[in-house]
């Protein structure tokens, strides 16, 4: 039933649509403030309970990493801009997953995904203790 | 000389035959019969050689289909970033299926692994929707 090449073919055209949709997305993030501009996305959990999600502050962040500004940005989101290039390396683990399935399978490890769980959790609390 | 017609190579039956003649033991029956107990499924029965159906050669083959078999998307970025950027708590039910497809898969439960994939890519479907609405719903209010 499988058309031969099909396969290759719809991976190269995907892997054509990320890379672009990534490009516009840099490309926008690096001009829209999100501090200033505000016409940008909002935090749903922020807005209900006031409190920050592990995810709030990601788009300041990304701001001013693509303006260069790591410190803005770690002042923003701290766990993005750490697990960046562990992102980078688990999605180049999932688009290569057919070919190097050892390393696929080294990395998504239950240990390593309950780390990643727990970390996303713990990072969610503690930043809304008044420590900071 | 080298004409000569090499002699035709046993098939293991053959052997296994000549072996236990030679050590006195009975031969073993030609076709296993039904076995007494349903032999633990294996996660791809179509992957394991179909030619060999003596039972003597199938048990350790098992961890080696196992690893051949390549572990189902657990589609982990997909729902790190959807919990991140998306909506956090199906998010995080999708963080834990991906976690159930790798240890279902490493426990040897291929069939459970795929579903657990397909449930993790539905909580990710789930969290991207949502933090779509609520962009949606927000944005009268930017207007504010």
């Amino acid at each position: 039933m499988r058309i031969p090449g099909n396969g290759r073919h719809s991976a190269a055209v995907s892997a054509a649509v990320i890379v672009a949709v990534l490009a516009l997305l840099c490309a926008f993030y690096y001009f829209a403030d999100p501090s200033s501009f505000r016409f940008m996305p909002k935090c749903a959990f922020h807005s209900l309970t006031g409190l920050q999600c592990p995810g709030c502050g990601s788009q300041r962040a990304i701001h001013a990493l693509l303006h260069g500004d790591i410190a803005a940005a770690c002042y923003y989101n701290l766990l993005l801009v750490v697990c960046l290039p562990f992102v980078a390396l688990l999605a180049f683990a999932e688009i290569f997953r057919k070919s190097k399935t050892r390393l696929y399978a080294r990395i998504n490890n239950p240990v390593v995904i309950a780390i990643i769980c727990v970390v996303i959790v713990a990072w969610g609390i503690g930043r809304n203790l008044p420590l900071f | 000389m080298n004409d000569q017609v090499p002699p035709p190579v046993p098939s293991e039956e053959e052997v296994d035959n000549l072996w236990a003649e030679r050590l006195g033991v009975p031969p073993m029956p030609p076709t296993p019969p039904t076995p007494p107990e349903q032999p633990e499924q294996l996660p791809e029965p179509e992957n394991s050689n179909p030619g060999n159906s003596n039972p003597y050669y199938g048990s350790n083959r098992e961890p080696e289909t196992q690893l051949q078999e390549p572990m189902p998307s657990t589609c982990l970025v997909w729902s790190v970033l959807a919990t991140v950027f998306c909506c956090l708590i199906p998010g995080i039910i999708a963080i834990v299926f991906s976690s159930s497809v790798s240890s279902r898969y490493y426990a040897g439960d291929i069939e459970g692994a795929r579903r657990a994939s397909d449930n993790a890519q539905i909580w990710i479907i789930i969290s991207f929707v949502l933090g779509l609405v609520s962009s949606i719903v927000y944005l009268p209010l930017m207007f504010v």
